[in-house]
């Protein structure tokens, strides 16, 4: 992707331009997952650290003339949107090489305990793209908290609110996205519960 | 209710963010408020909030979706954690503070890298971390918690400490080497302090040991290591800790570690060493960029060389050459057994170095060998002291009883032998992580111990017996009375449980040569019969208990006079342990040199040169020439070509084979023997000023080890160097410091080697004042007393019968003088090593020469002649008999010289 580019991408997506948001989204995505392959390539055993990804690919992006965000809370906002992307996609790719698929991501550690079941994230994912929809910032609570690692506090810094309120809202898109599980499915079946 | 519709959720949001303000128990009043105005939204709110007590109970999206990494704002027991430090070798580490506040400060939360673990494995981290956090110092990071998460992942709660690695902090501030070693010692210190409740660190490296801003030192990770070897598949108790491959820091594992062995608190004083090295030269031993392969190989084979070489300027140089550099040498040791066994000896031999003191390490040699050395065998410890007294030719009998003054050192050998073999044992223990706690802990430590003992020392069931009392002990000092008995039990009765002739023999054989010692020959001989009757019970015998005996029978037999047989029944000894593939063992060695000795007292110099070389060669080729068993066998050797006639080739013999550790006074006193050997050969030469210096330095080392038997005779020996320099007076002094002590031993009647001394002595000076009937009257003192022992060729006798002929001559009693030089002629080429090259043949003949010189000049100069070649191959240039000789064969016209 050439410099001007991502700046003009950045920009218009600044500018609620739907097309550049994705296209941005898919930039961001591509960054993350390059830099995930290339961690766990170096060290097998590796968790893998959302926050060190978001690091580093906020590092890359930075040091590439015309590649800045005109802050961290923005790339972040961006960011931890396609890190949402990579870790479903991942976890997908998981589970399909669970029902035999073949296994293209990279390899990360075969025993993944207590990782949600594979059909509830992908319908969590779906859940959280409704949530999107209607409510953009709890949304992007869950982005930063459950698939960015992010503590109430630097959430509540990032957003401009309190550490309290970054909590209840956190509460708050917990309670939505259960509902909308509720809804789409049977009562889900005790051993499913994810996280449990 | 649709989820789409917005509306109805626009609206319950707000009151779903009031209710979710509220405590859950206030919720129940509210709802029931609100439903009385608004029972639809109260009636969902509900609905919602029974969802939210859902998801806190079931932990709903608490997880990562990837389930490794933890989040922020995660609880890892009793913490939150904030957010990442890094990762390490072993797992990540994470900031993280007390979920409740009650602990102000940050806390390093550090989680390890290996999951899955069960119940078991789980309680035993626990256990070994609460060992672990006992470890409080002000220098030591503090371990406050451990456990293990619930998806098996173990997690270590760990002072936050922020710094800098100790070598990056002296750097940064140019600091002095004064400053440097200061700070180095608040680490040894530290690392001494957990070595002294047994908790090894195992992972020493810069990175580890931090300075705060302030400039306090912090050392991480103690023992952490091992909480990670813990948590490999192997968990079981009885294995030794072993550490894993992948939790080694090339470069600053002990070569023990890199091997997998089990690693004692020596490991860290490698550790320690290599730390020292670079906090002192800034470079890493080995070299900086060295690969980790080419790091644990070199750490495997290569001893580095000194530290001060690798500075820059002449002034660091001077300031680490010598004791530093032996400070660092001997912790970068490649056997753990030689370096300082624990950081406290480290820290103090290191204050010592600041305080200007001595530092211990240059002795290690000694004291490293003195453990060693003794370790084998009670045959090998006394061949060692006989050695000395080979020096001036003494026979069995006397040197029997000037050993009784040496009890106390044998006594302190058995404490250093049995120290050593206690070192073992407390490096086992040491070995084992965990602190002493219970009873019952040290029980099950001391069950391990006796396991240890009974496989370490299958080889030495002695050694093994004395062991096992010691565990013996420390069951009644944790009140395990019945364990205690059994322990003794076994190692009294070793040999008698099972009837072992092999150790019931040996036994009776070690008894024989203190009974020997102790002169109690009734006693000896007893014991004697009763280990060879032992050792007839075996067929085939085996080498050790045969070598053993032999040494045994010899001590009792050549008191008798017998010296034949010990040399037959040693040689086959000698021959047995080669066939059984013990060639150059330390027994080997210690019976070969039992073999030499019985062959310099049956006056086979040359056999015995033979037997020793032979032995010097072996050691030198192992590359123990810097200990003291090679000492002892180059001085026997060196004794053997004295005797045999060849003083100069005992000389070259002594300096080329000590030539590269002579200068180090590593040594000390045992090397007093082999000094002693030295300096009178070069006195035997003709070389008296040197000799003279010599012998005196020799004698004050002998007196400063406490072997008295050879500061008399280097005593007397001064005497004569005295004489030999012309300087009468001199002589005269040191004759009379000497002869209080020797009118004692007169009184108590000691038939000692010192009497026959102080008779040869007092000769020689008689004969230097020209008064050869008080020298004859000596003599033949000393002829009765040599006559008694039955020897069949006596380096005294051969003193005897040149001084008669001397004093003879001086009477001009040409013919007996005539007879007597014939007399030494004879003994000489007895014991020659080479019959055609021999200083006392050719001194001899001299004294013929001198005899027959009155009646016939020219037989006299034919003896003269043949006396030439002796002289001149042996002696040195300048000594007089060599100007006599010349002078004998070519005038026919002389006037007898006397001495």
């Amino acid at each position: 992707m050439l410099q001007e580019q991502l700046e003009q991408l950045i920009r218009s997506a600044e500018q609620g331009e739907a097309g550049s948001r994705d296209r941005l989204f898919t930039v961001l995505y591509g960054e993350l997952h390059r830099l995930a392959e290339r961690e766990l390539r170096r060290r097998p055993m590796l968790t893998l650290s959302p926050t060190t990804l978001l690091h580093e690919t906020y590092l890359n992006l930075s040091s590439r003339p015309g590649g800045m965000f005109p802050d961290r809370a923005r790339f972040l906002a961006y960011a931890c949107r396609a890190m949402r992307g990579l870790l479903i996609d991942f976890v997908r790719s998981r589970c399909a090489q669970k029902r035999g698929a073949a296994f293209e991501i990279t390899s990360l550690p075969t025993e993944v305990p207590n990782t949600p079941a594979c059909e509830e994230l992908e319908k969590i994912a779906e859940a959280l793209e409704a949530l999107g929809v209607d409510q953009p910032r709890l949304a992007q609570i869950v982005d930063l908290k459950f698939f960015c690692g992010f503590s109430f506090a630097e959430i509540g810094e990032l957003l401009g609110i309190s550490e309290r309120t970054a909590q209840r809202d956190w509460d708050k898109a917990r309670i939505l996205l259960r509902h909308h599980l509720g809804d789409t499915a049977a009562a889900p079946p005790r051993g499913s519960d994810p996280g449990a | 209710m649709a989820p789409s519709d917005k509306e109805l959720w626009d609206e319950l949001l707000p009151y779903l963010d009031e209710a979710l303000e509220l405590e859950s128990s206030q919720r129940d009043t509210w709802i029931a408020a609100l439903a009385a105005s608004h029972p639809r939204l109260a009636a969902e709110l509900r609905q919602l909030l029974a969802l939210h007590a859902a998801n806190c109970a079931s932990g709903f999206m608490e997880r990562s979706p990837l389930g490794a990494g933890p989040l922020v704002g995660e609880r890892i027991g009793a913490y939150t954690l904030e957010r990442p430090l890094g990762r390490g070798g072993m797992g990540t580490v994470w900031l993280g503070r007390r979920s409740d506040g009650k602990y102000e400060g940050h806390v390093a939360i550090k989680l390890l890298d290996r999951r899955g673990l069960g119940s078991a494995a789980a309680e035993q981290i626990r256990h070994e971390a609460s060992l672990l956090a006992r470890l409080t110092h002000p220098n030591i990071a503090r371990l406050f918690d451990a456990g293990v998460r619930e998806n098996g992942q173990p997690y270590l709660i760990l002072e936050y400490v922020e710094g800098e690695p100790i070598n990056r902090y002296s750097r940064a501030r140019s600091l002095t080497l004064v400053a440097r070693l200061r700070l180095f010692l608040a680490v040894a210190d530290a690392v001494a302090h957990a070595h002294a409740q047994l908790i090894v660190h195992r992972d020493l490296k810069p990175s580890n040991v931090l300075v705060t801003p302030e400039g306090v030192v912090k050392l991480l990770d103690f023992g952490v290591a091992a909480l990670q070897s813990r948590t490999a598949d192997d968990v079981s108790p009885t294995t030794a800790s072993e550490s894993p491959a992948q939790a080694l820091t090339p470069g600053y594992a002990s070569p023990e570690q890199l091997r997998g062995e089990p690693v004692a608190a020596a490991a860290d004083v490698y550790s320690l060493g290599v730390l020292l090295h670079v906090l002192v030269t800034g470079l890493h031993p080995f070299g900086s960029s060295a690969t980790h392969t080419k790091l644990a190989r070199a750490a495997l084979t290569e001893d580095p060389g000194p530290a001060s070489d690798r500075l820059a300027t002449p002034a660091e140089r001077r300031q680490v050459r010598g004791d530093l550099d032996a400070i660092i040498a001997r912790s970068l040791r490649r056997d753990p057994a030689q370096r300082y066994a624990t950081a406290t000896e480290l820290a103090a031999d290191l204050r010592r170095f600041l305080g200007k003191f001595p530092v211990e390490a240059r002795t290690l040699t000694r004291r490293y060998v003195a453990r060693k050395f003794v370790q084998r065998h009670w045959g090998a410890v006394l061949s060692v002291i006989l050695a000395l007294l080979v020096m001036v030719g003494a026979t069995v009998v006397t040197s029997l009883q000037t050993l009784e003054a040496r009890h106390q050192r044998d006594r302190a050998l058995e404490e250093a032998k049995r120290a050593n073999a206690q070192a073992d044992l407390t490096q086992y223990i040491l070995s084992d992580q965990l602190s002493r706690l219970s009873a019952e802990a040290e029980g099950r430590r001391l069950a391990r111990a006796r396991q240890f003992v009974a496989a370490r020392f299958r080889d030495d069931p002695l050694l093994a017996a004395r062991l096992l009392l010691d565990v013996s002990g420390r069951y009644i000092d944790i009140g395990d009375f019945r364990n205690a008995a059994d322990v003794a039990m076994e190692a009294e009765t070793i040999g008698h449980r099972f009837d072992d002739p092999d150790i019931l023999g040996q036994l009776a054989c070690v008894r024989t040569e203190d009974l020997a010692i102790a002169r109690d020959f009734t006693a000896a001989r007893a014991a004697l019969a009763a280990g060879l009757a032992q050792m007839r019970r075996l067929d085939p015998v085996p080498p050790n208990i045969e070598a053993e005996c032999a040494t045994a029978e010899g001590f009792v037999l050549q008191a008798d006079g017998d010296f034949a047989t010990p040399i037959e029944h040693l040689q086959t000894a000698v021959a047995d342990l080669d066939r059984v593939g013990m060639h150059g063992s330390a027994r080997y060695l210690a019976v070969s040199n039992d073999l030499g000795r019985a062959l310099a007292i049956a006056g086979r110099y040359h056999d015995a040169w033979e037997v020793h070389s032979r032995n010097v060669a072996l050691v030198s080729e192992q590359g123990r020439a810097d200990t003291d068993a090679y000492l002892v066998y180059v001085t026997n050797a060196c004794a053997a070509l004295r005797n045999g006639g060849q003083p100069r080739r005992a000389v070259t013999f002594a300096d080329s084979s000590t030539a590269r550790v002579r200068h180090d006074a590593a040594y000390g006193d045992m090397s007093s023997g082999l000094e002693g050997n030295w300096a009178l050969s070069r006195l035997d030469m003709g070389q008296a000023e040197e000799a003279d210096r010599a012998i005196l330095d020799a004698a004050a080392k002998a007196e400063h080890g406490g072997i008295t038997f050879g500061v008399a005779l280097l005593r007397a020996s001064a005497v004569r160097s005295a004489l030999a320099r012309g300087d009468l007076t001199t002589a005269e002094t040191r004759w009379a410091e000497l002869l209080p002590d020797e009118k004692r031993r007169l009184a108590e009647k000691e038939k000692g080697i010192e009497v026959v001394r102080l008779l040869l002595t007092s000769a020689r000076l008689s004969l230097a004042h020209h008064r050869p009937q008080e020298a004859l009257s000596s003599l033949a003192d000393a002829a009765t007393l040599i006559a008694s022992r039955h020897q069949p060729m006596n380096p005294d006798a051969l003193e005897l019968a040149t001084l008669e002929s001397q004093a003879l001559l001086a009477q001009q009693r040409y013919a007996e003088a005539t007879q007597h030089a014939q007399a030494a002629i004879e003994l000489a080429r007895a014991g020659a090593i080479d019959t055609h090259s021999s200083a006392w043949i050719g001194e001899a003949l001299i004294l013929r020469a001198r005899a027959e010189a009155p009646a016939s000049t020219a037989a006299a100069a034919r003896t003269a002649r043949e006396a030439l070649p002796h002289l001149v191959n042996n002696l040195d240039p300048a000594h007089p008999l060599i100007a006599e000789a010349r002078g004998l064969s070519l005038s026919p016209t002389l006037s007898a010289k006397s001495q």
